[in-house]
């Protein structure tokens, strides 16, 4: 390396003033010396050698809008653009997996999984604060061949547990009563459901919107489950033997039903196919209603196929839970290691699993019996009307006649007027009420 | 205002194990309006040299060029006008002291005329002193200025200082101004104003008729006026761990970026891009990742275009391991097609330069496969000038014979023109 050239003098990166030389033989500027106006022989002060420009600082872009999300790989901010700042990982969109944890003794994980492109599962949690009062859990699962089928999935969830939250069937006086409002509760859930999916399919859709619907209302130790298609609820007691509540409205169900042993149908190819679903092109979408009164300390676990196709019995479920709760005893700890379970089987489908922690409450003397039953489907029970059908392989004894304690449990449950004729389930107002106080009900 | 647009071809599979990605990123300007027509006003340096090679003709078509060039730039540009010899000399404004440039007015531009026209050919030739002038007429301007720009005639081998003072004449003005070189005649040194050009991000070749000055000017300087996004930055992200293995641009010419790369932050490398005008550049960038689980996604690089420090558009470059290899063993045909166009580039400089060294084995090797990518991509130009210079036996299997007479202008034109890629056949 040479020296810089010693012309034009530059000093700090500057050129020192007065040393611009004009080419030989050129001639002098007329009166060069003698600035004329428009001349441009003005030195401003700030243009002095050595005065150093200061370059702009840097300017970082903005933050994108929305709360910073961090990456589950490294703890990095995840950016708008969805992957993580520091390590690259894809995040997983807000809809791809989210968590709800309504109160401390209930949450719900949903996750798309490792192979679908999409979450079409979704869910819906409420929940009162006071451990084992009330609670609302709903799993949706989109049907994967229709479209917009996870738009659709999540909005029939939010309504359903909407309608959910909002009634109070236990309040009723009588069993007969009380189920009947259940059964109509669910009803109405379910028709609301369907109005949000309907509210969300295009229309002239070739495939249009479809999906599940499983929901489990707790008040107290009394469980009330209501499902159309195959996504399911059961009660898994700690330390007993769990069971399944829901009834699957898929072939596989339809084979049990008929007398094949549940493993064997669902090994079928066609095991999954359901027969009953929400969306436009439903035929029927009046759930499958089931009461029971919790008799213990245990899990109430609503989820989709994604998790219990890789552990279907109770028996199974209730391992696969134990190992959940010994890793992690609390509901969102737990939901998500059955989540976590599910990936490591393969993660074949969107996995939901929703928990609420219940049996915690002492039960009233006598009363810790179970009584659960179906309550009829077919067709919606005349409010406070006695119930008429029998029981189904699923649902045990005692569903129709009221027994003593159910008798007795009535007036101390609350404060609502006595079942009668007149008396709405829906909105536990004496009929006739005014009119567009709610819609109509459809089922 | 400005839109900017950026679009990523690439296979993002990976084989399990995988590591690398490649990938070209597009992006694109439009409605970038006029130079300095928002902001700081843009400035403009014509640099002509007045040496004794020069000649009657060529001093004489240079001035010509000068003066039109004069005639193109907008009224309100500061402009200055160098006369280059074994010294750089400041023709106009003719002005001892304090800012060398001067606003365009239609004074300004008789008075600049008219100081072209006192040029004569005479003394020797000091391009990076020439340079150095350039840089200290802009920096005498302060903050004044946004745009900058030159435009830098000559016709022969920097001869009379060493080739380090070029190079750090070069190195000192990077960043301070674009330059566009063009060479008249056949004396001059290709590789030499190509380190010129490349530094300074601007474009080189060959005027080998004196008579097409004027016009080549005219272009040169409408061409620059165009810039109104001034000082653009390439900004590749890529995740900790990950390795850039190269950054390169490749249309409208490759240009190697890898080595300019500067630090933005801990995974951000920025690498100047100069000015843009409504235009697309295509960008060859490769990364290196750790390999994780078949199934896994995640994001390689994050591509962006940065104007004055704020990132305006972006491009992800992204890599997913799968087992399926109907995924993983296809080659995106961009990439397919731009690193071809990169090897034909650097086949016609090696072959011409071994030529020139006297290696015929090498220059015949050498330029036939120039010839053959040059006529598989469709690189119509290439294909043209390398015919010139060679006789083609089989464009397909790439066999050539060197031509026995071939006109040295011709050869620079190829030369000159090596870096021009075309894109994919659609």
């Amino acid at each position: 390396m040479t020296d810089a050239p010693d012309w034009p003098q530059m000093e700090k990166g500057r050129p020192v003033a007065g040393t611009w030389r004009q080419p030989p033989g050129q001639p002098k500027p007329p009166a060069a010396a003698e600035p004329r106006p428009g001349d441009p022989t003005v030195l401003d002060a700030s243009l002095l050698p050595g005065v150093p420009v200061v370059p702009a600082e840097p300017v970082v872009a903005a933050e994108p809008a929305g709360p910073p999300r961090s990456c589950a790989d490294c703890g990095g901010a995840v950016d708008a653009d969805g992957y993580c700042t520091q390590c690259g990982a894809k995040a997983p969109s807000e809809r791809d997996r989210f968590e709800e944890t309504p109160a401390a003794w209930v949450a719900g994980v949903c996750d798309r999984g490792l192979r679908h492109a999409r979450n079409e599962d979704a869910l819906a949690t409420f929940a009162e604060e006071a451990a084992n009062s009330r609670a609302v859990l709903v799993v949706c699962d989109g049907v994967t061949s229709s479209d917009d089928s996870d738009v659709a999935s999540l909005a029939a969830a939010r309504a359903a547990r909407d309608v959910l939250a909002e009634g109070r069937p236990e309040a009723l006086g009588t069993p007969a009563s009380r189920n009947a409002a259940v059964s109509a509760l669910f009803a109405r859930a379910a028709a609301v459901a369907n109005d949000a999916v309907a509210a969300h399919t295009r229309a002239g859709a070739v495939n249009p919107a479809a999906c599940t619907f499983v929901g489990a209302l707790v008040t107290g130790n009394v469980l009330a489950v209501g499902n159309v298609g195959d996504s399911r609820a059961y009660w898994l007691p700690d330390g007993g033997e769990g069971r399944l509540l829901s009834r699957d409205d898929s072939l596989a169900g339809e084979s049990i039903a008929a007398g094949t042993p549940r493993k064997e149908a669902e090994d079928a190819a066609d095991a999954h196919t359901i027969t009953r679903w929400l969306g436009i092109d439903a035929q029927d979408v009046v759930p499958h209603v089931t009461t029971m009164n919790v008799p213990g300390p245990g899990w109430v676990l609503v989820c989709s196929d994604g998790l219990w196709n890789y552990a279907s019995e109770p028996a199974a479920l209730g391992r696969v839970l134990a190992d959940a709760v010994a890793a992690g005893p609390g509901p969102v700890a737990v939901a998500r290691a059955l989540v976590a379970f599910a990936l490591a089987q393969g993660g074949h489908d969107n996995i939901s699993a929703c928990l609420a922690r219940v049996g915690l409450v002492p039960e009233p003397p006598g009363a810790a019996e179970v009584r659960d039953g179906e309550v009829p489907t077919s067709k919606l029970p005349a409010p406070g009307a006695a119930r008429s059908a029998g029981p189904t392989p699923e649902a045990s004894e005692d569903a129709g006649a009221p027994t003593p304690e159910e008798a007795a449990e009535g007036p101390a449950s609350g404060a609502a007027p006595e079942a009668s004729e007149d008396y709405d389930p829906i909105t536990h107002q004496a009929a006739p009420r005014p009119a567009g106080s709610t819609a109509p009900l459809e089922g | 205002m400005p839109t900017f647009t950026s679009t990523v071809y690439q296979n993002e599979f990976l084989p399990d194990g995988g590591t690398d990605v490649n990938a070209i990123v597009r992006l694109g300007v439009s409605g970038a309006g006029r130079a300095g027509a928002s902001g700081k006003a843009p400035g403009e340096i014509i640099i002509v040299d007045t040496s004794g090679s020069m000649g009657q003709v060529n001093m004489n078509a240079a001035k010509q060029g000068a003066m039109t060039a004069l005639d193109t730039i907008a009224d309100g540009t500061y402009f200055a006008v160098v006369a280059g010899t074994h010294e750089a000399y400041l023709a106009y404004p003719m002005v001892r002291t304090g800012q060398g440039m001067v606003e365009m007015t239609p004074r300004t531009r008789a008075e600049a005329k008219q100081a072209v026209s006192w040029f004569t050919a005479d003394g020797g030739t000091a391009i990076g002193a020439w340079l150095n002038l350039a840089r200290a007429l802009f920096a005498s301007m302060g903050n004044l200025l946004g745009y900058k720009h030159a435009l830098l005639l000559t016709d022969g081998e920097d001869r009379d200082e060493t080739p380090a003072d070029l190079d750090l004449a070069i190195r000192a003005c990077i960043g301070v101004f674009q330059c566009d070189c063009r060479g008249v005649g056949t004396d001059w040194i290709v590789s030499e104003i190509r380190k010129v050009s490349t530094a300074l991000l601007g474009t080189v070749d060959i005027i080998p008729d004196p008579s097409r000055m004027a016009a080549e000017f005219a272009a040169i300087m409408r061409q620059s006026a165009a810039r109104g996004v001034a000082d653009a930055e390439l900004r590749v992200w890529v995740p900790q761990g990950a390795q850039i293995l190269f950054v390169r641009q490749v249309s409208p010419t490759v240009e190697e970026l890898t080595g300019r790369g500067v630090p933005v932050n801990a995974l951000t490398t920025g690498y100047p891009t100069g000015s843009w005008a409504d235009e697309e550049r295509d960008y060859h960038i490769a990364v290196r990742l750790p390999a994780k689980a078949v199934g896994q996604e995640q994001l390689a690089a994050r591509v962006q275009l940065a104007v004055g420090g704020e990132p305006v558009t972006q491009g992800l470059v992204k890599a997913t391991w799968s087992n399926d290899a109907a995924l993983t063993t296809r080659i995106s045909p961009e990439v397919a097609h731009y690193t071809g166009q990169t090897e034909l580039a650097a086949a016609i400089q090696e072959g011409l330069a071994a030529k020139a060294a006297g290696d015929e084995a090498t220059a015949t090797t050498r330029l036939g496969r120039a010839l053959q990518l040059a006529v598989a991509s469709g690189n119509e130009e290439a294909t043209s000038k390398l015919r010139k210079v060679v006789d083609v036996v089989d464009a397909g299997t790439g066999t050539v014979r060197l031509k026995r007479a071939v006109d040295k202008a011709d050869e620079m034109a190829l030369d000159t023109a090596s870096t021009k890629t075309t894109r994919i056949k659609d």
